[in-house]
């Protein structure tokens, strides 16, 4: 036990100074008894690899932008290389923040692939490659990884059906669009529109009540 | 008897409804009460204890999720895993990203600490919990002389009245009222310590001298020493900051006045405002003033007029259909705004009462909760008064103002602080 002579405070634990007032502590008797660890574990900070991450993405738009304004040329090419800086970013800050949550992760990554791909075909001048191919045969993949994922990592019907859901509900979009628009082929999106077809009944007929359960708590009011 | 069935879901009260979009590194929203033991704390048994001590309160297996309109507590069958304590108190604990559970056990050497995410539950639902984790594993460590006791805590609600949502219970359809604005309040400035570190300074007192000091001030133990928090906080305050009110918020526990035994959040908060002004500003000023604005705050009919509101808010058809991605800004915005109308909070739980054939192998409690600001929580066990200041900055003169005033009026005072040096 410590004191101090100003406070007129006796203090525990083994300190020099007053932790109020900074003056000399008088040893009132030698016990001295540790109340907190000493070593404090510093929690993990990996926001670094991010900022290091956008200062070269940064960096990178800057400097196209800079040239395309100085070089002669007719199209708007920079912008380009900003957007795609921008998705790459997001697509690492996601990476960072939801690793964590693997489903969550890769749903959030094919959110941003897919705004990419068409984000690049929509500035490259529209020829319908993002619609056709990329995103279909994306979600046709992300479909057959989040059902081996919960295989893989025994998840519970009620982590991995949302995405399940919401990826089959995005499934659509592919076939609307082949619908509607004139495409090379429509095969991709057939498949898509049968892979998420087929995952829904699936979930509807081994984990129906769960789903249903699942859904009502989701969208409780 | 019918077997009680857990439900697998449940919403989040009331008050949980702003904890889990305002909590982050900074700010956790967590609070930790520790028990000081006489004896070193046995980890193997302290981890059996926590087993059984589940079973009684089934809420604090939930963990949170998001739904597309609000968030909502799931029971899951992850196990609480105690631990040594490791990081500085009142660390984060929920992570959106990461499924865990809402509180954490850890001991280092005699103590034991529960620490519990805000949405969980408030500070009085969370002290019953460690009460029976403590009394369990006193009981196991001391069987040969405990076990045949059949001891318990005095707490016969059953699991289903543990359950209760008191704020959605006891609201009626009568007319609420909203809180009166006071406007911006003195906040604390100056250089904060590391961001994830949270300091603690606590004293112990004596119960008795502090309560022979209140009653000479014909008062309680809580505005005595609200009084002296104020007037701690007036002596660092400059005259232009004095214009500002110092306004502290009281956490009140609704269970005795609506007879509920929730073991969730169930609390309102009364919001004192003091303005320096021209007069003295002596201790005497600043009880008279406490004494008057307690009695006449302190009223069912106030709490549950403020319910009514809170809860009509709350299942209002606009706030529900607002999807939860549109709540969350709303909610920080009144998180924030909340926040500038406060200066500092003190928080008083009160006696903790132990059965007696335990209470010989217990040294104290401890309660404090993390803060952007600075706070006060008290406790007491048989004649000692713990008041543990929380804080993020690193000058501590309310601290040393407070602490000197007790001991200016003959009052022993035993400081302790997690703080280390250089
Ligand atoms: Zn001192």
């Amino acid at each position: 036990m410590k004191y101090c002579r100003k406070c007129k405070i006796e203090v525990m634990g083994d300190l020099k100074i007053c932790p109020l007032c900074q003056q000399e502590l008088e040893i009132k008797d030698e016990h001295v008894e540790e109340l907190y660890p000493a070593t404090i574990e510093k929690r993990f900070n990996n926001h670094m690899l991010l900022k290091v991450f956008g200062f070269i993405a940064m960096i990178i738009s800057v400097l196209a932008v800079f040239f395309n304004i100085i070089l002669p040329s007719e199209t708007l090419w920079s912008v380009i290389v900003v957007g795609v800086m921008g998705l790459i970013w997001l697509s690492v800050a996601t990476a960072i923040k939801k690793h964590k949550d693997i489903l969550k992760y890769l749903w959030y990554q094919i959110l941003i692939l897919g705004l990419a791909a068409i984000f690049i075909d929509t500035m490259t001048g529209v020829h319908g490659w993002a619609m056709t191919f990329v995103i279909p045969i994306m979600l046709v993949v992300a479909i057959i990884a989040m059902y081996v994922l919960s295989k893989l990592l025994r998840l519970q019907a009620g982590d991995y059906m949302i995405y399940l859901l919401l990826d089959a509900l995005l499934g659509t979009i592919p076939f609307i669009y082949t619908l509607t628009h004139d495409v090379v082929t429509d095969i991709p999106a057939w498949v898509c529109i049968l892979a998420s077809i087929i995952s829904v009944m699936g979930l509807a007929i081994f984990e129906g009540k769960n789903m249903m359960s699942e859904l009502k708590r989701r969208l409780h009011v | 008897m019918s077997r009680y069935k857990e439900p697998a879901w449940r919403q989040l009260d009331n008050a949980a409804k702003i904890f889990p979009t305002n909590s982050n590194k900074y700010d956790t929203k967590v609070f930790r009460f520790s028990c000081r033991l006489k004896e070193m704390v046995q980890p193997r048994v302290l981890q059996k204890a926590l087993d059984k001590t589940m079973h009684a309160f089934p809420l604090y297996a939930s963990i949170i999720r998001k739904g597309l309109f609000w968030y909502y507590f799931e029971s899951s069958d992850i196990k609480p895993i105690i631990k040594q304590e490791n990081h500085s108190p009142c660390g984060q604990i929920y992570d959106e990203n990461i499924k865990g559970l809402l509180f954490e056990v850890t001991y280092y050497k005699k103590r034991i600490n529960l620490e519990v995410h805000h949405a969980l539950t408030d500070g009085v639902g969370a002290l019953q919990f460690l009460k029976t984790l403590v009394l369990n594993y006193l009981v196991m460590v001391h069987a040969d002389v405990l076990q045949e006791k059949n001891l318990s805590i005095d707490y016969d609600a059953s699991l289903a009245e543990r359950e209760v949502d008191g704020f959605s219970k006891y609201s009626s359809k009568a007319k609420g009222s909203k809180k009166a604005s006071i406007g911006k309040a003195y906040k604390f400035k100056g250089e904060r310590i590391d961001e994830d570190f949270l300091q603690v300074i606590n004293g112990q007192v004596s119960v008795k001298q502090v309560l022979g000091k209140a009653h000479e001030y014909k008062t309680t133990i809580t505005i005595y020493l609200i009084a002296l928090l104020i007037q701690a906080i007036g002596e660092q305050m400059s005259e232009r900051e004095k214009k500002r009110p110092v306004v502290v918020s009281v956490p009140v526990n609704l269970r005795p006045y609506f007879q509920s035994a929730s073991a969730r959040n169930f609390f309102s908060v009364v919001l004192v405002p003091y303005r320096f002004g021209k007069s003295k500003n002596q201790l005497e000023d600043i009880i008279d003033y406490l004494k008057v604005f307690f009695d006449k705050e302190l009223k069912t009919e106030k709490f549950q007029a403020r319910i009514n509101h809170l809860v009509a808010l709350e299942k209002n058809y606009v706030t529900r259909a607002v999807p939860l991605i549109l709540k969350r800004p709303t909610l920080k915005l009144a998180h924030y705004f909340n926040n500038e109308e406060v200066t500092t909070s003190f928080s008083n739980t009160g006696k903790v009462i132990m059965p007696d054939e335990v209470v010989t192998y217990i040294d104290g409690f401890d309660f404090c909760v993390s803060t952007r600001k600075i706070q006060v929580c008290l406790c007491s066990f048989g004649d000692q008064l713990s008041i543990s200041f929380t804080s993020p900055f690193v000058n501590t003169e309310v601290q040393k103002y407070f602490f000197r005033a007790l001991t200016k009026q003959g009052i022993r005072v035993v400081l302790s602080t997690n703080l280390v040096e250089e």
